[in-house]
């Protein structure tokens, strides 16, 4: 057992992050995922054929090509497997149907056109099988107004509101710097399909899917919505503090790190003031309830910030964590990994890719009591699993995959002739 | 029209006992709801936490003001007992999912939880870890986990996630973990712990900066300083996104905004000659954008398959209608005052993920929960 979803199958188109990362979610928890390539459409995130190995990486012990090394690709595309398969070609398309029977859930991330482009609508695969639960990810969704409209993370996040609330006090909206809305669009993936996954456990019936980008980025801006529709305000930008909370914010200390503190309600003020050492802060009319401090925010983040800044913000976490107060100190990330509640969970995996070498990558974000879930491979290479895939579920001999090779339809490397085009 | 509500949710034979005092664990308990299950938010007299987090209802604090309860909570059943009611035990005992926000109370209730439960458990720093009992929120989770350093501008302190970013991400995430251990229930028949450290989803989705750090491959734009390649700018009417990671939208953006000159110039399809020309670059490019209404630019680039974005507000989605349409938004109660919600991420066509009950009143449901749920009880018994 490695996983609670250990013996489902999801067969996937996604590509780039945001379908890639829901499915990985998913193989993550156990699924035996297998994502479809083509050879003239690689997965965007493994950065076309073209150009050479990045110095990190490039190891002249290993035979290594550039689509199969890119870090976007395998950060986000653990314990799945991968084969290539040109469902444009009739041939291709035959073989893809003869994998559809053995998959609980097909799932993709275009625009809603391609699958219906393709004849892939959920009639045509619920009528090959028909429990079969097909979850499409798209930017606005299949329906609405702005269903033909193409979206990424940078224009959703916009759109979806999350970038309205995003900066500093009197300040522009900014978009996040890790383009954010992939993953989380993802994860409500995941959660969309799990549970179509246990509805169809208990009654044998399967749906379709359609989650948009928009709206699952929108759900976490639930309150600030109701703030609106009930209270007609529209919600400003407040950088570091909080509606509610003070003291709330990040403060530089001496070693030039920066260090997150908040006081969350009368115990941990009472805690922050001994801590640093200021216990007369509580007797100080200017801060003597959560109210009066919100009001003197800005005197009371003078007060803080005088402290924490002649403080190292490793020590100052500690000493303020262990006296039961809200802090962390600002990490870079490549140290994230070494945080000590994560690295006591195993949070992060060590794992030998066999061309781009170790990799220590975030792993998995649950522990579980009975099947815990756990990274079984890495990121796969292009094509890696297509024969294994053939001969294990439809019987291909070689000689056949070797013929699907030449044609094209198949294969682990670039097409032979100029038919690629991985920028669109 | 499809009456979601009225469809049978996919989780409507599940029944989730809510114990959360954080955030996080009570959003993961009303994406239950949101799915049929029956969803008691167990309390004590002085109500649940986010009853007393604001926002509130015209900015007047009460137990059944608070928008972020008005969230959170709905599609749930509120049930007041005392604390150390015994009857608590039997709510326990017959739940199939029990949400919980700290190491004392997952303790407690596996010790009177049935064999089939799926305990949840949403914390900062996980059950098991020896940071377990150490407070943290959002905006140390947004610190530890990597969001404050790669989001702000350079010369400004590193910012935080949008407001309880990470706690939705993780009840979302606790959600999705406790609903696969359902799924592995139906043949096992038995229950398990799901524990989810706040941090953990965070970092999950920082997966492509953690590992391209360690192979020279810098994710994302991170910190930096305000333009038309980094993020928003103005329009004369807003704010707006224009991304140009593939030729054509460059190329395509730019004869929407009138800059032929550049749309023609092949040298500004290479990426690093916009870098070193970026700072002219962009004062032309942000010039001819002040000059536009957003959705004119919106229109007109997505026609030419650019991909951009409007900076909308939360009045601006409120009267999207693109939600209203798919159905995003529903009517729920703040206090019996009628107010939008948004409902659903998504359109599931025999499951419906959808608003089916405003928040509940402070202890509104107690008597009929206690009756139901103990003749369960008494029926499991018999």
């Amino acid at each position: 057992m490695t996983g609670p979803l250990d013996g489902i199958r999801i067969i996937t188109f996604t590509q780039a992050w945001a379908g890639t990362s829901g499915t990985e979610l998913l193989g993550l928890l156990g699924a035996d995922v297998i994502q479809i390539e083509s050879r003239t459409h690689p997965d965007v995130w493994r950065g076309g054929y073209a150009g050479p190995i990045p110095p990190a990486v490039a190891d002249p012990t290993r035979r290594q090509r550039r689509w199969n090394v890119a870090s976007a690709y395998n950060s986000v595309n653990l314990n799945k497997r991968a084969i290539t398969l040109d469902v444009v070609d009739p041939q291709g398309m035959e073989i893809f149907k003869r994998l559809i029977p053995l998959a609980d859930v097909i799932a993709d991330n275009f625009t809603p056109m391609v699958m219906e482009k393709w004849g892939l609508s959920y009639d045509v695969l619920r009528s090959i099988k028909p429990d079969i639960i097909q979850a499409s990810l798209s930017a606005y969704g299949a329906t609405g107004p702005l269903r033909e409209v193409r979206g990424i993370g940078g224009t959703m996040e916009p759109m979806s509101g999350l970038t309205s609330l995003l900066g500093y006090e009197g300040g522009r909206p900014m978009n996040s710097g890790s383009m954010i809305p992939d993953a989380i669009a993802g994860l409500w993936f995941a959660a969309a399909i799990v549970t179509a996954l246990r509805h169809r456990a208990r009654t044998g019936e399967g749906q379709y899917i359609d989650l948009s980008m928009m709206e699952s980025n929108a759900m976490i801006t639930g309150d600030a919505f109701l703030e609106y529709t009930a209270n007609g305000r529209v919600r400003p930008r407040t950088g570091n503090r909080h509606p509610r909370i003070a003291p709330h914010n990040i403060y530089p200390a001496r070693d030039g790190a920066w260090l997150a503190l908040s006081a969350d309600d009368e115990r941990q003020w009472a805690a922050l003031t001994t801590a640093i050492g200021r216990p007369g802060l509580r007797d100080d009319a200017r801060f003597s309830s959560m109210e009066d401090r919100k009001r003197h925010e800005a005197e009371l983040d003078q007060e803080i910030a005088a402290w924490v800044c002649e403080q190292d913000a490793s020590a100052a976490e500690a000493r303020l964590l262990a006296a039961g107060v809200s802090a962390a100190r600002a990490r870079a990330r490549d140290e994230l990994l070494e945080h000590p509640a994560l690295t006591e969970r195993g949070f992060g995996a060590t794992i030998e890719h066999s061309e781009a070498g170790t990799q220590h990558l975030a792993g998995v974000p649950w522990r579980m009591s009975r099947t815990q879930p756990e990274v079984r491979r890495p990121a796969p290479m292009l094509g890696e699993h297509s024969f294994e895939v053939f001969e294990h579920f439809l019987r291909m001999s070689r000689e056949d995959y070797d013929r699907l090779v030449e044609l094209g339809i198949s294969g682990d490397s670039p097409p032979d002739s100029g038919r690629v085009s991985p920028e669109d | 029209m499809v009456d979601a509500a009225a469809l049978p949710g996919a989780l409507s034979d599940v029944r989730v006992l809510d114990l959360s005092t954080r955030l996080s664990g009570a959003f993961c308990a009303r994406l239950f709801g949101d799915h049929g299950a029956d969803v008691v938010l167990l309390e004590t007299p002085d109500g649940h936490a986010l009853r007393g987090e604001s926002p509130f209802l015209d900015g007047i604090a009460g137990a059944e003001r608070s928008l972020v309860h008005a969230y959170a909570n709905q599609n749930k059943r509120s049930v007041v007992l005392e604390p150390g009611d015994a009857r608590r035990r039997d709510l326990v005992f017959g739940a199939d999912v029990i949400v919980v926000s700290d190491r004392a109370t997952a303790e407690e209730v596996r010790k009177h939880a049935g064999a089939g439960a799926v305990i949840v458990a949403t914390t900062p720093y996980g059950l098991d870890t020896s940071m377990a009992d150490m407070p943290g929120n959002d905006l140390t989770a947004g610190a530890a986990s990597g969001w404050a350093l790669t989001n702000g501008d350079e010369d400004e302190p590193p910012l935080r996630p949008t407001l309880h970013q990470s706690a939705y991400l993780a009840g979302t995430m606790a959600y999705t973990g406790a609903v696969a251990a359902l799924v592995e229930r139906e043949s096992s028949g038995l229950g398990q712990t799901v524990d989810v450290c706040e941090l953990e989803p965070m970092l999950w989705m920082a997966a492509p900066g953690i590992l391209g750090a360690t192979q020279g491959n810098v994710f994302g734009a991170g910190r930096g300083r305000p333009g038309v390649f980094t993020g928003p700018v103005a329009t004369k009417d807003g704010y707006f996104s224009v991304t140009f990671s593939r030729p054509h939208f460059w190329t395509e953006a730019m004869r929407a905004l009138g800059l032929d000159d550049l749309a023609s110039d092949p040298r500004y399809l290479d990426r690093t000659v916009r870098q070193a020309e970026a700072e002219p670059l962009a004062a032309r490019i942000e010039g001819a954008l002040a000059e536009r209404d957003r959705w004119d630019l919106f229109h007109d680039m997505s026609r030419r398959r650019c991909t951009v974005g409007i900076v909308l507000d939360m009045s601006d989605l409120a009267e999207s209608e693109h939600l209203a349409a798919r159905w995003t938004t529903a009517q729920t109660q703040v206090d019996e005052r009628p107010a939008a919600t948004l409902s659903s991420p998504c359109q599931m066509t025999a499951t419906p993920w959808t608003m089916r009950s405003p928040a509940p009143r402070l202890g509104e449901h107690t008597d009929a929960v206690l009756t139901e749920w103990s003749a369960t009880r008494e029926g499991a018994r018999g």
